[in-house]
């Protein structure tokens, strides 16, 4: 119980040194490109969080991401210019038609596991993104939707870079405190037992397919979402951006934070937005000719190299190292302490103590 | 069939009937892993399913708890049928399990693994859990106080916040059974609970065994380990080949020619 309160404790610390942080950055930045990549990271944060509470938590991969940030930018796009609706209410009746279509897909779905699951969240991506650009009379096609309305309430206008980031980042720490909230829950432990054994799940009363259609609806509403203020921030939207190259990215953002972590998201999508940026600018520099396409080569490096040496992610893996070091510290001390003990007790030498395994 | 028509028998007939498994068959694809198995177990009873490596013990277990789909045959509690329910409603009903190759959620700490014993027990939904409700809180103290008092009765308490995969094999298999019981089952399957463990920790279970029956638990044990089993069943089945060869109390079981045929005699060796 005591654990739980501390935990309880570093979370809302954590929390609080978030929102001064984020509230106090545009202060010191005031270059609307930068403001804007910031914008962009509480953007795919919201993504990132969501997929982690399906990759992470509930075990469930999704390649497809990107089609539930797309058929929000696109549901708000279409619901404001072409029927008026005013953008609050088309966002939520977006984060509707896109909880219902996750809801859908989810009952085939999830039939599926493991690789084969992937594949199929792979080519429902595929798929979305091919309806942004096949069905011109609604989507616009390939040159997209345009002149889609800024966001305001109360005569108040957001039709600033900084109105925006501080918008986009309002809702980033909802979903983050929503998601700390399911993670530390009977729900989040539901999620992680079906990752850990399914088969034990099912046996104790968790409902696996129940908990895996919830947590990919929450998910794809996250996305969905992100995907509007998208649309109502940048007034424009075609499927370039909704691709699968996306999905793999944001795949990247919840590896690099870790992939059971809520907070190592921010880290993730920060790291993966700066990075995509710079590549941006720098290939075309080093490769002459080159194009996004290297850009999907790093991430993909970086995948491996992440996988293979620190499987909990970046993030993680930095925070449980330096805990670890801390900690190594004192217990080696101890041991040092105890080994003398056992020397003097004469215990050494006639096997092990403590271990009983078998 | 052996051990009918005696006084044990009319003991036994006397209690009420909890589980009631009626010709059960499973067929993989041409090969039979159970047929024709018909077995019960009374309310407060310790009932027993032995029988060589194969003989189809883990998957009468695997068909009561909805894992494995019957392929003819049907299935009881209380007189309602639970055969063709989904596995997580099998559990709402009451009956929970170990496993005989351990399904710890090694993700998570000692305790949580527990807590997930409650789900059954408990009602957060994800909405409620989100907004962390008062009433979500509340409940979750609860499980949380369940939980550790379940640990400290398997004497693991102190390893509570450890990560699971970080235990040794031996208290694994007590968490498995913590968490089973976290269910507050009617009748509590285990598999193999002995499987690995050395002798005072075979003791110690036997007595954990009877703790949980007293507490008004039935349970069912597949057993490979004849200790145990000769001390604590009330009643055995003996399997062979998918097929029942023998029923009885332990000393009728001890002292059946065809029993020690087929399964004592190969333990000799």
């Amino acid at each position: 119980m005591e654990r739980k309160g501390v935990e309880e404790y570093q979370h809302f610390i954590t929390l609080a040194a978030l929102i001064i942080v984020i509230g106090g950055l545009p202060f010191f930045v005031t270059s609307s490109y930068h403001l804007s990549i910031m914008a962009f990271i509480g953007i795919n944060t919201m993504l990132a969080v969501g997929l982690c509470l399906l990759m992470g938590y509930a075990g469930q991969v999704s390649l497809g991401h990107a089609a539930f940030y797309g058929i929000g930018a696109y549901a708000s796009g279409i619901l404001t210019t072409r029927f008026q609706i005013n953008p609050w209410l088309a966002m939520a009746m977006a984060a509707i038609v896109t909880g219902v279509i996750a809801y859908v897909i989810s009952v085939p779905m999830f039939r599926l596991k493991g690789n084969n699951l992937a594949m199929g969240t792979l080519g429902f991506g595929i798929i979305v993104y091919l309806v942004f650009v096949e069905m011109r009379d609604w989507t616009g096609g390939p040159s997209g939707l345009m002149s889609i309305p800024s966001l305001s309430a109360f005569g108040f206008v957001f039709d600033s870079d900084m109105k925006y980031y501080y918008l986009i980042w309002a809702f980033t720490l909802l979903f983050l405190v929503l998601s700390l909230n399911i993670v530390n829950s009977r729900v989040g432990r539901a999620l992680r037992s079906i990752h850990g054994s399914e088969v034990a799940a099912e046996t104790l009363g968790v409902n696996t397919s129940k908990y895996k259609s919830q947590i990919l609806v929450v998910s794809a509403v996250y996305a969905s979402i992100a995907g509007s203020l998208y649309a109502h921030y940048l007034t424009f939207i075609n499927p370039q951006p909704f691709s699968f190259k996306l999905s793999i990215e944001i795949v990247v953002m919840v590896v690099i934070g870790g992939l059971s972590s809520v907070w190592g998201a921010i880290f993730g999508a920060a790291t993966t937005t700066v990075l995509s940026e710079v590549l941006r600018a720098l290939i075309p520099k080093l490769l002459r000719g080159a194009t996004g396409e290297y850009e999907i080569v790093v991430f993909g490096v970086i995948l491996m190299v992440v996988m293979i040496f620190m499987p909990e992610g970046l993030f993680s893996g930095i925070v449980r190292r330096a805990k670890a070091w801390r900690n190594g510290r004192a217990l080696r001390m101890r041991a040092i302490e105890s080994d003398a003990a056992l020397h003097t007790n004469g215990l050494v030498g006639q096997g092990p103590v403590v271990a009983k395994d078998k | 069939m052996t051990g009918n028509g005696n006084g044990h028998d009319t003991a036994r007939a006397s209690r009420r009937t909890l589980l009631e498994a009626k010709n059960l068959k499973k067929d993989f694809g041409g090969v039979v892993a159970v047929d024709n198995f018909s077995f019960s177990v009374k309310e407060g009873e310790i009932v027993a399913i032995i029988g060589p490596n194969g003989a189809g013990k883990t998957t009468v277990f695997n068909l009561i708890t909805g894992v494995h789909s019957l392929t003819s045959g049907e299935i009881f509690l209380h007189g309602e049928k639970i055969n063709g329910l989904k596995p997580y409603q099998i559990a709402e009903k009451g009956i929970s399990r170990t496993f005989q190759n351990l399904q710890i959620f090694g993700n998570m700490t000692v305790v949580e693994n527990v807590m997930v014993g409650r789900h059954p027990r408990s009602k957060a939904g994800i909405i409620s859990a989100a907004l962390s409700l008062g009433s979500a809180r509340s409940e979750e103290k609860q499980i949380l106080e369940v939980s550790t008092k379940l640990l400290e009765d398997v004497g693991l308490a102190s390893r509570a916040t450890d990560l699971a995969s970080s235990l040794p094999f031996g208290s694994l298999r007590l968490v498995e059974i913590a968490r089973a019981v976290a269910v507050e089952p009617k009748l509590l399957l285990l598999d193999e609970p002995a499987a690995g463990l050395a002798g005072q920790e075979t003791a110690d279970l036997a007595q954990l065994i009877y703790r949980i029956r007293d507490g008004g638990t039935s349970i069912l044990l597949v057993e490979h380990d004849m200790e145990l089993v000769m001390g604590v069943a009330d009643w055995v089945y003996v399997l062979d080949y998918g097929r029942m060869i023998a029923e009885g109390t332990r000393s009728e079981i001890q002292s059946d020619a065809k029993v020690i045929a087929a399964y004592l005699g190969d333990e000799a060796d």
